[in-house]
């Protein structure tokens, strides 16, 4: 990798990520949910806790406040567990708002240490609950969730992370189950925004739609919460190609919340949609700066792809390998957004297939995707038409998903199908990966270039049986 | 027995069951019923039932700026029919008008005329098989259109008409390629025996299709080419979930506050349609000044729409057969989809398909006061604008699809930048005075366009758009692929493979 010193948001972002690594991997912090319970009676002192958690740097956001304050009142009264459940909410809040997952550890011991001094707290379990979710932990996650219910049954959150998780897992139709029991108990923000993330993922956009928009109005107690809806509203939109309305949405939420990473991803996402590179750069570098966040990485390397800046797009192809580097260290098991973007970039392909085998299963349509697409990129063709059923039979509506169906029938010599799945992929959303949606239409302009071939049958027939 | 008679019911038993749902505004509907229905009358009537208008801009290889103007006909044409299959109607007149695009008025007009179907007069070379295709003088896959084995060809004349000058725009009869039947017909379908679509260029084309797609010679008229003409069965390139649109109550297009249950079921997979289309050299047409929806500016161009006219007296001869003779007069028209389907009330329906556009601010106050968005806030509490909307009157009266002629070519399905919302997805055109024009309808109208999505997209942001309020179906595509080049509209489906409706429009 070259320097990076003369790219400002490069630098800062090395910064960043090498900050995170920094903290947990002085302090020896390799502890996971799994060994929680090992984890609470071996736990530092509450001084040397606090003191390894860490103090957010630079203009402190309302956030960062309520981490100091209860950081403060945790010193103050460390025997208190209310206030060591707080903390981690805050840090947890903090890893929402900067995708930074160094405040995973710091939040899993503020949670740990509230069930050392009050094992019945069933809050500190959910907390951790959401920790091993952030960390892609799902069995975990999902196993303290169900212990917070039995002291809680009516923890709507801890609903909230099952559902999470079945998700990830690929199990919509429980998903779907658990979210309703969330939207039973407490129909909010947090609960729209699921029931409405599980109707998209379910081929429902309309409702999904109207249900973001229902979060929206409903409010969180964070803006960011509120700015994350929008986003992912304007996501929804894009993702079916409405452009305008998409436009519309961000640019009233960024006036609200000129800060967040998800609204600066999705302005950058529109400009890149309406072929406006250099404003989609700006965004883009804006919102990895505050947050550096794999989604947002991968598509400022593209857009320095697409506009020629070789140097920057291998720069921060770079730091997208170094985050998750960083992120195994801290115990997340995001291997497959690394295996997505390994095929989708044609890079280091052996280790794409040995992620792809590791997931061969995977459930959840956007894994089979991502596991399909590894395949097809080493030239496993049965592995990725498996896979990739697969991932059509979730009914997810998305272009991607399509566009490798396409071109994984394609390679199969299945013409017709393959022009089907690619024209669908462009038909539902033009604007999905500018390459991709690129290599989508070429591909149909050659398989729809020539004059179909004869079919054998039909021409045996007419040797064989006419008069 | 007629092939489609099957399909018909009695006006009475239609009547009853609209007035079972007690909704103005729903067509009388069978359980797989059509927005192509748009009328008591012309559902009874399925050979002269207009569908889909299409128009739009595009360029010739060799450089030459042309207007595409497609019409399907005969909605729900079952590919695997078997028996007689669908044909044009013999005593009927299919057109194309070009009109002002502010008054309506008819400037030219290009009809298209088909051979007889009947065993007596249809040109059939063996009238003692059960088959259309497959059997003629001998047996076997049609290996070329017309040849021996296709046993029933129809064919089919083009006249251009201005004011009262007739010019006939063929020296021989042109032909219809056969139905797609399946093994039969080979040369349409794959190994898996599915439709072959998608075709970039006319040499791409499917056999039958590429022999029946005629470059006319010039007669006449401008400094351009000649006529490019096709008519055929095609695949029906509507997709939309009318099942649930017209079940008023189905939250699958609009749940509580817009929100649906479930996906949509494209109402139109797996059915086949009659089709006939013209291209048009853009230096045969004026191009005249209007006011453009969604556009700043002037705007110059024409109006198009389709219609077909019968015979004002139909007598019966004494083989049964029935004769044509008399004036014609109008039986159904066409212009914007859904104007005739979703906003005009059952009472003016027919009155509607028996008029011409010049009359049409008779129908404006379904554009100004659409019920469609009164039965949405009725049943669900939304409030879209129901009075004042000058937004739909723009698109809709009089009813012609306006298209602004000094554009460049719209870009069509299936290549970059082509978006099925057309200008709430970005897709727009530049027209000579620089400003933008939607690149798909309501300036022309392409296929692929989701005129529903559009249509239902204006009635919930309009009149000011200040909100852009995204409704639609939940169907985004077609379920075959269309071709890039003339006729646009894809491929038959095959009577032997073809998928219906019904679950997400995902699979195939």
């Amino acid at each position: 990798m070259k320097t990076s010193s003369s790219h400002a948001p490069n630098h800062r972002l090395l910064v960043l990520i090498l900050a995170a690594s920094g903290g947990a991997a002085v302090l020896g912090w390799g502890l996971n949910a799994r060994s929680a319970s090992s984890a609470a009676r071996t736990a530092p002192s509450p001084v040397a806790l606090l003191a390894a958690i860490p103090s957010p740097s630079g203009t402190p956001t309302p956030t960062q406040a309520e981490i100091q304050k209860w950081k403060a009142k945790a010193q103050q009264s460390p025997e208190n567990p209310t206030h060591w459940l707080n903390l981690g909410d805050a840090l947890m809040q903090a890893a929402r708002e900067s995708a930074n997952h160094q405040y995973y550890d710091g939040a899993e011991k503020a949670y740990q240490q509230t069930l050392a001094l009050a094992p019945q707290k069933s809050d500190a379990m959910t907390g951790l609950a959401w920790v091993s979710g952030g960390r892609h932990q799902f069995p975990e996650s999902i196993a303290w969730a169900q212990k917070a219910l039995v002291l809680n049954p009516s923890d709507s959150a801890a609903y909230g992370l099952i559902g999470d998780a079945q998700i990830e897992q690929g199990a919509y139709k429980e998903a779907l189950v658990s979210y309703q029991k969330m939207l039973d108990i407490r129909p909010d923000l947090s609960s729209y925004s699921r029931g409405a993330q599980v109707l998209y993922l379910l081929g429902d956009t309309r409702k999904a739609m109207w249900l973001m928009t229902k979060a929206i109005k409903a409010g969180g107690a964070h803006s960011e919460n509120t700015a994350w809806c929008n986003a992912k509203l304007a996501e929804m939109l894009l993702g079916e190609g409405a452009v305008l309305p998409a436009e519309n949405l961000l640019k009233d939420a960024q006036k609200v919340s000129p800060n967040s990473y998800a609204v600066l991803t999705g302005l950058g996402q529109l400009k890149m949609a309406k072929g406006l590179y250099p404003e989609a750069i700006a965004l883009y570098e804006k919102a990895v700066t505050l947050a550096p966040q794999h989604a947002g990485l991968v598509a400022l390397g593209d857009l320095y792809s697409l506009t020629k800046q070789e140097a920057k797009a291998e720069e921060t192809f770079a730091l997208v390998e170094r985050l998750h580097e960083e992120h195994k260290k801290l115990g997340s098991q995001d291997e497959l957004y690394m295996a997505r973007f390994f095929a989708e970039h044609s890079h280091q392909l052996p280790r794409a297939l040995a992620l792809a085998e590791a997931h061969r299963e995977a459930k959840n349509a956007v894994a089979a995707d991502t596991v399909a697409w590894c395949f097809y990129k080493n030239d496993k063709l049965p592995d990725a038409k498996a896979a990739i059923d697969r991932a059509l039979g979730a009914a997810t509506p998305d272009s991607p998903v399509l566009f490798h169906a396409g071109m994984i029938y394609a390679k199969l010599g299945e013409r017709e199908t393959a022009k089907r799945y690619l024209y669908k992929a462009l038909s539902r959303n033009p604007y999905f990966r500018v390459a991709d949606a690129q290599l989508a239409a070429e591909t149909l302009q050659a398989l729809g270039s020539t004059a179909p071939p004869i079919p054998e049958g039909g021409v045996a027939l007419a040797s064989g049986k006419s008069q | 027995m007629l092939a489609t008679s099957r399909r018909q019911q009695p006006l009475a038993v239609l009547l009853a069951s609209s007035l079972a749902l007690g909704a103005g505004f729903l067509v009388p509907q069978q359980a797989q019923a059509s927005s192509h229905s748009d009328a008591p009358l012309s559902k009874l009537d399925p050979q002269t039932n207009l569908t889909d208008v299409y128009a739009f801009i595009r360029t010739r290889p060799g450089g030459e700026r042309v207007l595409v103007c497609e019409v399907s006909v005969r909605p729900f044409s079952e590919p695997g029919d078997g028996v007689l299959y669908d044909a044009f109607a013999s005593d009927a007149r299919y057109s194309i008008h070009i009109t002002n695009p502010t008054t309506g008025g008819e400037i030219q007009r290009y009809d298209f005329q088909f051979s007889p179907v009947s065993s007596a007069a249809g040109a059939y070379k063996n009238l003692d098989t059960i088959l259309r295709y497959g059997r003629g003088t001998a047996v076997g896959p049609i290996q070329d259109v017309g040849d021996v084995r296709q046993n029933f060809t129809q064919t089919y004349s083009v006249t251009r008409v201005m004011g009262s000058t007739s010019t006939r725009l063929n020296s021989t009869p042109l032909l219809v390629p056969p139905y797609n039947t399946g093994l039969a017909t080979p040369f349409y379908n794959d190994m898996n025996g599915r439709a072959v679509s998608g075709a970039v260029n006319r040499m791409a084309l499917d056999k039958y299709t590429f022999q029946t797609t005629y470059d006319l010679p010039a007669v006449g008229m401008g400094t351009g080419g000649g006529n490019t003409v096709f008519c055929g069965s095609r695949e029906d390139g509507f997709y939309a979930d009318t099942p649930g649109i017209f079940d008023l109550l189905n939250s699958r297009i609009l749940g509580s506050t817009l929100g649906q249950a479930g996906g949509g079921v494209d109402g139109f997979k797996g059915f086949n349609v009659l089709h006939y289309a013209i291209v048009i050299p853009l230096s045969d047409l004026p191009s005249l000044p209007y006011t453009a929806a969604f556009s700043e500016g002037a705007a110059n161009g024409v109006g198009v729409y389709a219609s077909v006219s019968r015979p004002r007296i139909t007598l019966l001869s004494t083989s049964g057969d029935p004769t044509p003779s008399g004036p014609f007069v109008q039986v159904n028209r066409l212009g914007n989809p859904l104007f005739n389907e979703v906003l005009v009330a059952m009472r003016d329906k027919d009155r509607y398909n028996r008029s011409a556009p010049t009359g049409d601010a008779s129908f404006s106050t379904y554009a100004l006061n659409p019920e469609v968005a009164v039965l949405i806030n009725a049943v669900y509490g939304t409030s879209f604008a129901t009075t004042g909307r000058a937004d739909l009157q723009a698109v809709y009266i009089p009813d012609v699809i306006r298209v602004d002629t000094t554009t460049g070519a719209a870009r069509v399905s299936g290549t970059a930048g082509f978006n099925r919302l057309g200008f709430i997805g970005g897709d727009t055109l530049t027209k000579s005075n620089g400003n933008s024009i939607p690149g798909g309808w309501p300036n022309g109208r392409r296929f692929g366009d989701d005129v529903v999505d559009i249509a239902l997209t204006a009635v919930a942001s309009g009149p000011t758009y200040a909100t852009v309020t995204v409704v639609g179906d939940n169907i985004a595509a077609n379920d075959q692929v269309y071709n890039q080049t003339f006729p646009y509209a894809a491929t038959p489906h095959s009577g032997l493979r073809n998928s219906k409706d019904s679950g997400p429009n995902v699979g195939f």
